[in-house]
Formats: structure tokens, C-alpha cells, sequence
């Protein structure tokens, strides 16, 4: 079932379009991924799938529902952490999670939310005095305390140290192990990498790619770049005669070859039939990050 | 529990973790009352009245103006700057209630501000009871209702709550002076008295004063009152911002 479906999202603010074409689609119990470089359109797409924000074109279905004209609903079903909100410093955990089940027709208990999180020890910490991750915990608590069916993550783990990440990380599997349909906008490519399902990759207000990490890795079509040791007679000629190879440098007793994904598979099997030994060997894939350069030009932005 | 009772009960006790506006504007005009008390009084003549009477309209209406143009809107402002009404915005909720229940809570603390001057200032001091009760209580109201919409057009207009908070104080202190703290109205030269008039705290002083010696208020004052109430709220709808 399509839980989240957005084709030609449009959306300008004085003149300039953030968004021009937006577009992607979330199937039921995916975990989502939405990156892009800072100012690409991420988070404006986010709020108008929301409601936080009216969209200027395009059609948005939420669970069925149409975020611009069944607001309320939408908002009792879509569970929201935002970049840059914060609580009062003075409300404490407890109170905060009180406030917010009072919102929703339909509650979980939050006693058991905030255990699970974590936050069990802190019910009575003010907000002020929880550490990074403890506050980004309790802002993901928030968003799943109105039972929600989809839950948008908005740069969860932007400035956590390492380990908090990862343990928002497992967090977030667990949340959707249990039932709950993720979107999560990011611009860590591990993160992206590690967690997500499928990613949309999106770039100067449109959709420019969607796939998986490893799709897009391949779809960049960026080379491999593999680097051995082999002694014999004309394996430099043998290993550029191989179908994926694009090319082939010697370095004293190493070979540096650029190719496809499958050009090593080719290159081990090619130089064991003759009996050659491969040795010290290296690998260079791309990874998700080089893709998302490529596809989104950031590098060219850069220069 | 619903959610207006909620929101409310949670920023009553925000409000009360808040020490400047919890701890301190309630009790302030009571501690001026303490002061003016305790004044040994020579043979100044105050028009055959007795100076706590002519002091508790300021007191009264310094406290109101505390809270309405300081405590307020550093609290909206503050939660505007950190998003909370945006993530507020992001549920069933409406941002709205818990702006009317910050607009509550403050008029709650003005109201225990003045009862804590009549009770301070009756039992200790023999603050006389107001001439006419209906029109003190209506002076109060419009009084209340006019400063704190001019604190919502600070909260509307301060980017932050450090911003709001001064602007509070440097909006206080000058209509403190023309509402007589410093020389209460007999006292004021002439020019002072006429500027006093329009404004807020000196016209709510002076039409408080009036209920007081058992006289309905001006209706210049009055005017005044509900002009600054209605160019506030029409300034604070214009430029209020949720996000």
C-alpha cells in the first residue's frame, strides 16, 4: 500500500521556487529516505506533505488524505520531529509527554514510549538539561506518542556525536519493526546508506533519482577503481582485453585498472586461468556519497 | 484530559518555575505598598487623603504593566524563537490555545498581584476600599486588557525573547514615570500631568484613582484606555508571527 504519494510538488517563497518538481512515493513500513544537499528542498517538501506549509502545485496524498485540505487529519496521523523546534526549557519530560497525548484522540502510553526511548530515569528532567541525543529521543517520543501510522524525521541525528547516532539509528528500526511507515530526511550518506529502504535524491527543488543506496551507487555508473599485484607475462594486455575494463596503468609490480562493478569478478577468474597470482589486492567502490555528487552536482557547485 | 486543561495546567507551571515572573511581578506593588507604608509622614499635605490611597492605582498598575509588557511577551517571543509554536503547529493542537492560555496565566498572576496590595495594604496600612466597586473592577479590566495588548505587539515584533524582555523594560520604566511612581499625580508638574494623560499607565492611574474616591473615571481616560487597547491588537494581529 502507497502511504505517502507526491508527484510535481511545487512550492515558491517570494518569487523563487524552493520546489519545483517533487516527486516520490512511500510504500507501507518502508523506512524513506529524503537527501540532498542543504537548501535542495528537503524540508519544505516535508512540510507541505505536513501541513506546516501550503504548497504552491502538485498532488500530495498522505494515507489517502490531502494535507492542504484535510489538515486535522492528517496531523492525528502523521507524526512529526522537526529541524529547529525546541521545547521550553523549564517543561519536563513527563509534562511534555502529558501535553502532547493530550492533543491526540488516541494515545499511546507514554510511560512505556519513553522507557522504550530510553528516557525512563529522566520523566522528571526539564528539557534544558537533557543531553543532545536525550532531547532528540524525546522529540522522536513526541512524534510517536499520537499512535501515529508515518512518522517524518527531520535531520534526527544532526549534531549528535557518533554514538548517539547510532543509537538513533537502532531506534528507528525498531520503531518501524513496529508497524510505523518512515521518512527521514537526511544529509548523512551513511545514514542514508545504513537505514534506509529507498532514497530520493533530491537537488535545487526536484527528484533526480530514486532508488536504492546501492542502486544509486550503480546508476551513478562511477568506476571502480582496483589496484593488485600480478607477475607474468602479458597481463597488462589480458586484463584490458576484459569486457568491463575501461582502463589499465602499471606501477612497477601493480596494475591500477578502472572498471565496472563486475571487473574484478572478471580480472580473478581471467588471470586464474592462467595461473596467475593476485596479490595485494584493493578494492575502491564507490560509495553512496560519490553518487550523490554525481547526481546531484555538487561538485560542480563547489568549483 | 483535554487538551485546553492541559496546556493550561502546563503553562501555569511554566509560568511558576519562571523567577522574574512568578517571583517577582506578583508580589511587587505589595513591596511597594511596604515602602509607601513605612514612610514617616510629615505634614505634607496630600488633599486631605492618605498617601498609601493615592499610592495603590500606581502600584496596582505598575504591577499589571510588569507582567503585561515584560513577563508576556518574553515567554511568546521565546517560544516563537524556539519553534515550539511551530512544533506545536505539527499537531491536532492549535498554536492558538496556548497563546490564550499564556495570555491566562498572566492575567491570572495581574489579578494576584492586585489582591495581594489590597490584602497587604488593608490589613497593614489601612488602605481605604475602592469608592465605587463596579467601576474599579471595570477600570481594572480595561486596564489589564490594554497593557497586555501592548505586550502582544512586542511579542509580535521581538525577534526573541531577549529582545522582548528589554523592549519590556524600556517600555516600563518611562510610562512608570508618567504614571506618578516617582511623583505620584498632585505632585506633577502641569506639562507632565498632560502627557500622563495619554498615556496608558497614567490614564489607568488616574481613572483608577477616580473609582477610588468613589467618582467614575473620565471619560478621556477611559478613551485612552480603549485606544491603546484597540491600535494594540489591531498592530499585534497585523505582525504576529506563529513561526
Amino acid at each position: 500500500m502507497t502511504v505517502i504519494d507526491i508527484r510535481g510538488l511545487r512550492k515558491s517563497y517570494g518569487g523563487r521556487a524552493v520546489v519545483h518538481d517533487v516527486e516520490f512515493s512511500v510504500e507501507e513500513g518502508e523506512i524513506f529516505g529524503i537527501l540532498g544537499p542543504n537548501g535542495a528542498g528537503k524540508s519544505t517538501s516535508v512540510e507541505c506533505l505536513t501541513g506546516l506549509r501550503e504548497r504552491d502545485g502538485g498532488a500530495v496524498k498522505v494515507l489517502g488524505l490531502d494535507p492542504a485540505r484535510d489538515r486535522q487529519a492528517v496531523r492525528e496521523r502523521v507524526g512529526v520531529q522537526l529541524q529547529e523546534s525546541r521545547l521550553p526549557d523549564k517543561i519536563t519530560v513527563a509534562e511534555a509527554m502529558r501535553l502532547y497525548s493530550s492533543f491526540y484522540p488516541n494515545p499511546v502510553d507514554w510511560r512505556d514510549l519513553v522507557d522504550r526511548l530510553g528516557l525512563g530515569d529522566k520523566v522528571n528532567s526539564r528539557f534544558g538539561k537533557l543531553s543532545g541525543g536525550q532531547k532528540q529521543r524525546l522529540s522522536v517520543a513526541l512524534a510517536l506518542v499520537g499512535r501515529p501510522k508515518v512518522a517524518v524525521l527531520d535531520e534526527l541525528t544532526t549534531g549528535l556525536d557518533p554514538q548517539a547516532r547510532r543509537d538513533t539509528w537502532g531506534l528507528i528500526e525498531s520503531i518501524r519493526d513496529s508497524g510505523v511507515t518512515l521518512l527521514i530526511v537526511t544529509h548523512f550518506m551513511d545514514e542514508a546508506e545504513r537505514l534506509c529502504d529507498r532514497l530520493a535524491v533530491i537537488d535545487a527543488g526536484q527528484t533526480v533519482a530514486i532508488d536504492t543506496a546501492a542502486g544509486l551507487v550503480r546508476r551513478s555508473g562511477l568506476p571502480h577503481r582496483i589496484r593488485f599485484r600480478a607477475v607474468g607475462e602479458q597481463v597488462e594486455d589480458l586484463v584490458a582485453q576484459l569486457p568491463t575494463v575501461s582502463g589499465v596503468e602499471r606501477r612497477g609490480e601493480h596494475l591500477v585498472v578502472v572498471g565496472g562493478e563486475d571487473s574484478l569478478t572478471e580480472i580473478y577468474e581471467a588471470l586464474h586461468l592462467r595461473g596467475v597470482r593476485v596479490t595485494d589486492l584493493r578494492v575502491n567502490q564507490p560509495g553512496l556519497d560519490d553518487a550523490f555528487v554525481e547526481l546531484t552536482g555538487a561538485d560542480r557547485a563547489a568549483a | 484530559m483535554s487538551a485546553v486543561r492541559t496546556t493550561v495546567t502546563t503553562e501555569v507551571r511554566l509560568f511558576l518555575r519562571d523567577p522574574v515572573a512568578a517571583g517577582f511581578a506578583p508580589i511587587f506593588p505589595a513591596l511597594l505598598m511596604v515602602l509607601i507604608g513605612l514612610i514617616p509622614l510629615g505634614d505634607e499635605d496630600f488633599g486631605g487623603r492618605a498617601l498609601i490611597d493615592i499610592y495603590a492605582p500606581i502600584a496596582i498598575s505598575m504591577g499589571v504593566a510588569m507582567t503585561a509588557l515584560v513577563s508576556l511577551p518574553t515567554f511568546m517571543a521565546t517560544y516563537r524563537e524556539q519553534g515550539v509554536l511551530r512544533r506545536l503547529s505539527a499537531t491536532p493542537a492549535r498554536p492558538s490555545v496556548v497563546l490564550a492560555a499564556q495570555a491566562a496565566v498572566n492575567c491570572g498572576a495581574a489579578a494576584v498581584s492586585i489582591i495581594l496590595v489590597h490584602l497587604v495594604g488593608g490589613l497593614a496600612f489601612g488602605l481605604s476600599a475602592p469608592g465605587t466597586l463596579v467601576g474599579y473592577l471595570l477600570v481594572l479590566v480595561l486596564g489589564i486588557g490594554c497593557l497586555m495588548s501592548l505586550g502582544l505587539v512586542s511579542a509580535a515584533l521581538c525577534s526573541n525573547g531577549r529582545v522582548a524582555s528589554g523592549v519590556g523594560n524600556a517600555l516600563f520604566f518611562p510610562m512608570a514615570f508618567f504614571a506618578g511612581t516617582w511623583t505620584p499625580g498632585p505632585a506633577m508638574p502641569d506639562l507632565v500631568r498632560a502627557i500622563s494623560d495619554f498615556v496608558p499607565l497614567g490614564a489607568l492611574v488616574q481613572a483608577l484613582d477616580a473609582t477610588v474616591v468613589g467618582e467614575w473615571p473620565s471619560p478621556l481616560h477611559v478613551g485612552v484606555l480603549i485606544g491603546w487597547t484597540v491600535l494594540g491588537s489591531v498592530v499585534a494581529a497585523r505582525f504576529f508571527r506563529w513561526a
